[in-house]
């Protein structure tokens, strides 16, 4: 079985683990966290990049690097629509997630709620606030961009709704969902996100895996 | 196609590249930053470089680039079939992009970048600084450059990504220790032995000239 290290809270991780199950493909996920590495993490992640990944021999890190090496090995659904500029668009939206938008959802969801939660930290509310106000505008483009049906990158299902959803995740855990509905394209595309069912199955067991970590504390200091 | 952005950066270097190894015509078009073409911004919604447009169809972001690029033009491959070394390719650009060029950032910023084109002077200390960061992560590279002629498998856009961010440091005055990291510099060698590679060192080096004039 292939194996993720990672938190699921990371919308890096996040990412793999929907491709992986809309891909139905079966993964073990080993909390890792850059802060307390193991060997088995360091050796498939040089630069302690979260989420890792092993498949048997084979070590790899980054989310896309892992999205694509997911995707070679079980082609269909395709994580890339077909046509070339659909294509490009896809991965922009990649890497707008990736560099744009998840840099505001882990300060704000680490300082309001998971450092908090997991770490046993104080909050961090003038780190959130600052991250909140200079999310907005990203915010506001993405909403601009939004379909009024179907997906971000055309017609088809694609690492582009991948990405942007598990960000956006991310964020509200630090968020009132408001600031998803005060972006109503955005809201109803969201929607179209969370009904799929390798979704349901990613948040079902990320927030069991959330919970657990509460209650034993395995990832505070000490 | 066109390009916006200086080949300064290898964002922009990168895409010039992966034009010439596939046969394709390019121009470069520079970006006034205080003054962006209607243009630029369209395709760029960021504003970063570089932006692209072949035809009516735009679009920013290096990687997104090269991923329509691929698409559209698929000969000469620049990304691997094979799943493993597809994931490699991915990864060594995404560690050109987010792991070498920050490193090497602020050398190429304080004796290249800042002194040139913001006429400030660099803060050399924090260039010497970033040298010691530089050097840590190459070591990873070398242990990899090492195992093969290529980065993953066929040469690809782990190739490209990796040595556009070493000529980049040429600017500054930096080149790839040959004692230090052996297996780099043979690597970077063969890299820039390719004729698309020197095709677009050419066509760099013009635009540079015209920015400078």
């Amino acid at each position: 079985m292939i194996t993720i290290f990672g938190f699921p809270t990371s919308p890096y991780v996040r990412k793999v683990l929907l491709i992986a199950a809309e891909k139905g493909v079966e993964v073990e996920i080993v909390p890792a966290t850059p802060h307390k590495p193991t060997p088995e993490f360091l050796a498939a992640s040089p630069f302690r990049m979260m989420p890792a990944m092993q498949d048997g021999d084979f070590t790899l890190a980054d989310s896309t690097a892992i999205a694509f090496y997911l995707d070679a090995l079980v082609p269909s659904p395709a994580l890339l629509p077909e046509g070339a500029q659909a294509r490009g668009r896809a991965m922009w939206f990649d890497e707008f997630a990736d560099t744009i938008l998840s840099n505001w959802s882990r300060a704000i969801a680490f300082n309001r709620a998971i450092g908090p939660a997991l770490l046993g930290l104080p909050k961090n509310e003038e780190a959130a606030a600052t991250a909140e106000g200079a999310a907005a505008p990203a915010l506001d483009w993405l909403e601009g961009q939004m379909p009024p049906s179907g997906w971000l990158a055309g017609d088809q299902f694609s690492l582009a709704d991948i990405a942007v959803a598990s960000a956006l995740q991310t964020m509200a855990y630090g968020l009132d969902i408001a600031f998803l509905e005060s972006r109503p394209q955005t809201f109803a595309w969201f929607g179209r996100v969370a009904e799929r069912a390798a979704w349901q199955a990613v948040i079902d067991r990320e927030q069991a895996m959330f919970k657990d970590a509460i209650v034993t504390g395995a990832h505070r200091a000490g | 196609m066109q390009i916006f952005g200086a080949p300064v950066s290898p964002f922009v270097r990168k895409v010039m590249v992966v034009c010439a190894e596939k046969g394709l015509e390019s121009t470069v078009i520079p970006v006034n930053p205080r003054e962006p073409s209607p243009e630029f911004v369209a395709a760029s919604p960021y504003r970063k470089i570089p932006a692209f447009a072949d035809g009516d169809f735009s679009i920013a972001d290096s990687t997104a680039i090269v991923t329509y690029l691929e698409a559209q033009y698929p000969a000469p491959a620049l990304l691997p079939a094979d799943p493993r070394a597809r994931a490699r390719a991915i990864w060594f650009e995404e560690v050109a992009d987010t792991i070498l060029l920050p490193a090497a950032g602020p050398i190429l910023f304080n004796r290249f970048v800042g002194p040139t084109f913001v006429g400030i002077v660099g803060d050399e200390e924090a260039a010497v600084a970033a040298e010691a960061v530089l050097a840590e992560k190459l070591a990873y590279i070398e242990t990899e450059a090492a195992s093969g002629e290529w980065l993953a498998g066929d040469f690809s856009i782990a190739d490209i990504s990796v040595a556009c961010v070493l000529r980049s440091l040429a600017y500054a005055g930096w080149q790839v220790d040959a004692d230090a990291f052996p297996a780099i510099a043979a690597w970077y060698g063969r890299v820039c032995a390719r004729p698309a590679w020197a095709a677009a060192a050419v066509q760099e080096d013009a635009a540079m000239a015209a920015l400078a004039g």
